[in-house]
Formats: structure tokens, C-alpha cells, sequence
């Protein structure tokens, strides 16, 4: 639309454009290192500078994707360093990934999605736990879920496969790096509740199919979770109803919490907070 | 000399969400002071690229473990306006969901 609206345009300092110079547009696969070196140089006690890099150092969004895995790559090396900005940046990640969870704007898709890879990648360079990672996972298929069909979510709409997607793509970035025991059993665990969920979404209404109409689900996402899930657990059986699923869910319950209590929702139970 | 590692013995980092975005630091801290004993505190200013649903955070890590219940219990769902919008701003108090940094990979060198 011409006219009425103002761009603002941004004024940059000169230190402001050469850090987005090193992390935008310097930075690839081959150069990490150089650019560490040259970002351990700045200011830090500065914390016009440091929060710059923070922010800089924090939108995975705004890199193509596979320099997502360099970013993380750069944080990794910088954490020896400068232990607080890199900790800052990661609650930035862990913030975005909630606000997008939270708005659930279209606008978000491609950023969301850019932090959950993030997320798995800075796993992979061990600079969160397999706990945090875990914990994300399930807000991501419990945050604002109904689990009823009647009842509308406007965070998780019916039609939405968002949050499939989100949870598919953390998975294919790092799932293959949980080998511990205890983090093989996390997996198992949630493997679970993510089929929970699919089914959920699966079985409602909207998705009905008639003799006429086919299988109305949609394919593309369909074919992803299955390829998902397959990837990591290839002689995993996947559950062929929403009744399945949720019997599944209620035998693990038992297991373990034998003394639970009813009333507790689903996505809540393994969560810490 | 090497920095010893503290090991938390309890969750202690807190994070203040939903703040208003046109809040500062400065007003933040005068709104929940007294704050009990605490060894790190920073605020991270609203990101404006979330449009109407940017707001501003703060992450305060508390040294005493009782502090933060009552921290909760006053500030959690507490109405912060934003003095540019006029707009009210529930806040909401959790822990933070990262805690800090896997504690094998402190081997800071001080320049």
C-alpha cells in the first residue's frame, strides 16, 4: 500500500554493523573458529555491545538453514569464554520458542521452526540437557491442547499441524543423539505421547473422511511424522487409533506413577514446572 | 585463580514474563524492591518484532530458596502497566527453564 506508512529506518552504530557483519554474513561452516576468535575480541563489558551479540547470536531465524548448526557451532565454542552471554542467549531461545507457542501467529512459522532446530542443535553441542530438551518437546505437544474435539484451541486450531511439525523437526535435528539409558527411555516415554497426540488431532471431526473425500489428513505431515518416528525407532510399531494411543498412555501411567492420583492432564505429567 | 563452579543444590533462577515493553530496567527494579538476596539479575528489553505481543522479561537468580515461593506468590499474576500504551500486564513468575550451563564445560580464561 503507497503512502501512510513510516519505515523507521534503523541507525546502527559502526561496533553494531561489524558484529552483524561477523555473525550475518561472515560466518559459514568453514569459519567458525576465526569468527569466535574475532567475537572474543569485542567489548564484553560493554553491554551495549554484549547485548547486541546476545540479540545477534540468539535469531537463528535469520540464517539460512544450515548455518543454524555453525550458529550453534559458534555459541558452543564462545561458552568457555563468556559463560554468562551465552547462557543468556539460550534463554532467549527458550523464550522464543514459548511466545511462538503462546501467539501462534503464521507470521512465526518459519521462525519457529528455525528455533526448534536451534534448540536440537544446541543440544547436539551439549549446552543444554536432554531435561531441557524433553521439557520443550512436551510443551510443545501439551501447551493450550485441549485434548477434547469440542473444545477449540485458538493456540493449536484443529487444522493446525504446527506443532506436529515443531516437534518433528527437534526430533529429526537431535533425537538421534539421545543415547544415554536414561535419555533412550525419554525418548521411548514421549514417543508415546507425541503418537497420543497425533492421534488426537487425527481423529478429530474435521478430518472425517467419507468414501468420497479419502483420507482428508494431510498427506505431507502424515509422511513426516511417520519418517520421524521411523528414523529413531525403526522397529517401533506405531499406534493405528486415538483408543490405542491413550490405553498406551494410561499402561505408562501406571507404570510410572503406580500412586497417582486421578485427574492429572496428560502433556502435564511429565513436566517439571 | 580458576572460578569454582557453584553447584546449584536447588532451582534458583527465576523468570519474570510479560512484561510491558516500554518497561525499563530501572522501573522494574523499583517496583519489586526490596529484592531478597540474589546473585544475578538482567532484563531483556521487548523484542518489537513480535508486534503488539512484544513484551519485556527479567530473570532474577535468588540465593535463598524460600525467597523465591514468596517472590511468587507476590509478583506471579501481578499487574504491571506499560506507561506508553496504558495497557495492563499480567506477569508471570516461573522458573526459568534453563538454569544455567552443563557444569563440565566451566573452564573460563580470563583473557
Amino acid at each position: 500500500p503507497e503512502g501512510g506508512i513510516k519505515v523507521k529506518q534503523k541507525i546502527r552504530t559502526p561496533i553494531q554493523m561489524y558484529i552483524r557483519y561477523l555473525i550475518f554474513e561472515e560466518l559459514h561452516k568453514g569459519n567458525v573458529e576465526k569468527i569466535v576468535k574475532y567475537l572474543r575480541k569485542l567489548n564484553w563489558d560493554d553491554s551495549e555491545v554484549s547485548d547486541y551479540v546476545i540479540k545477534c547470536l540468539t535469531k537463528a531465524y535469520t540464517f539460512r538453514w544450515h548455518l543454524i548448526r555453525s550458529l550453534a557451532d559458534v555459541v558452543s565454542a564462545l561458552s568457555s569464554y563468556q559463560e554468562k552471554a551465552v547462557t543468556r542467549v539460550i534463554d532467549g531461545v527458550f523464550e522464543d520458542i514459548r511466545a511462538g507457542l503462546e501467539i501462534h501467529s503464521p507470521k512465526l512459522a518459519q521462525r519457529r521452526i528455525a528455533m526448534a532446530k536451534y534448540l536440537g542443535e544446541l543440544y547436539i553441542y551439549r549446552l543444554v540437557d536432554s531435561q531441557n530438551v524433553f521439557n520443550t518437546l512436551y510443551s510443545i505437544i501439551s501447551y493450550g491442547v485441549t485434548w477434547n474435539h469440542e473444545i477449540f484451541s485458538p493456540v493449536d486450531p484443529p487444522e493446525s499441524m504446527f506443532r506436529l511439525k515443531l516437534a518433528c523437526t527437534m526430533l529429526d535435528t537431535c533425537g538421534a543423539y539421545f543415547q544415554s539409558l536414561s535419555s533412550k527411555k525419554k525418548l521411548d516415554c514421549y514417543l508415546v505421547f507425541l503418537q497420543n497426540y497425533y492421534w488426537f488431532k487425527k481423529s478429530h471431526p474435521v478430518f472425517k473422511s467419507t468414501a468420497e473425500s479419502g483420507d482428508l489428513f494431510p498427506f505431507l505431515i502424515e509422511h513426516m511424522y511417520k519418517e520421524c518416528l521411523h528414523n529413531l525407532r525403526p522397529k517401533l510399531k506405531l499406534y493405528k487409533s486415538y483408543e490405542k494411543a491413550q490405553e498406551e498412555i494410561e499402561k505408562l501411567k501406571q507404570q510410572l506413577y503406580p500412586n497417582l492420583g486421578e485427574g492429572e492432564s496428560d502433556g502435564k505429567l511429565l513436566n517439571t514446572i | 585463580p580458576k572460578a569454582i563452579k557453584k553447584v546449584k543444590t536447588f532451582l534458583n533462577k527465576v523468570v519474570i514474563r510479560k512484561l510491558p515493553p516500554n518497561l525499563t530496567s530501572e522501573e522494574f527494579l523499583e517496583i519489586i524492591s526490596p529484592i531478597p538476596d540474589y546473585s544475578d539479575y538482567y532484563f531483556v528489553k521487548a523484542d518489537w518484532s513480535l508486534g503488539a505481543e512484544a513484551t519485556s522479561r527479567a530473570y532474577i537468580e535468588f540465593k535463598n530458596q524460600e525467597d523465591i515461593f514468596i517472590f511468587k506468590d507476590k509478583f506471579d499474576e501481578y499487574v504491571f502497566v506499560d506507561n506508553v500504551r496504558g495497557t495492563e500486564y499480567p506477569a508471570i513468575v516461573e522458573f526459568a527453564p534453563f538454569q544455567n550451563l552443563p557444569k563440565s564445560r566451566a573452564r573460563k580464561d580470563k583473557h
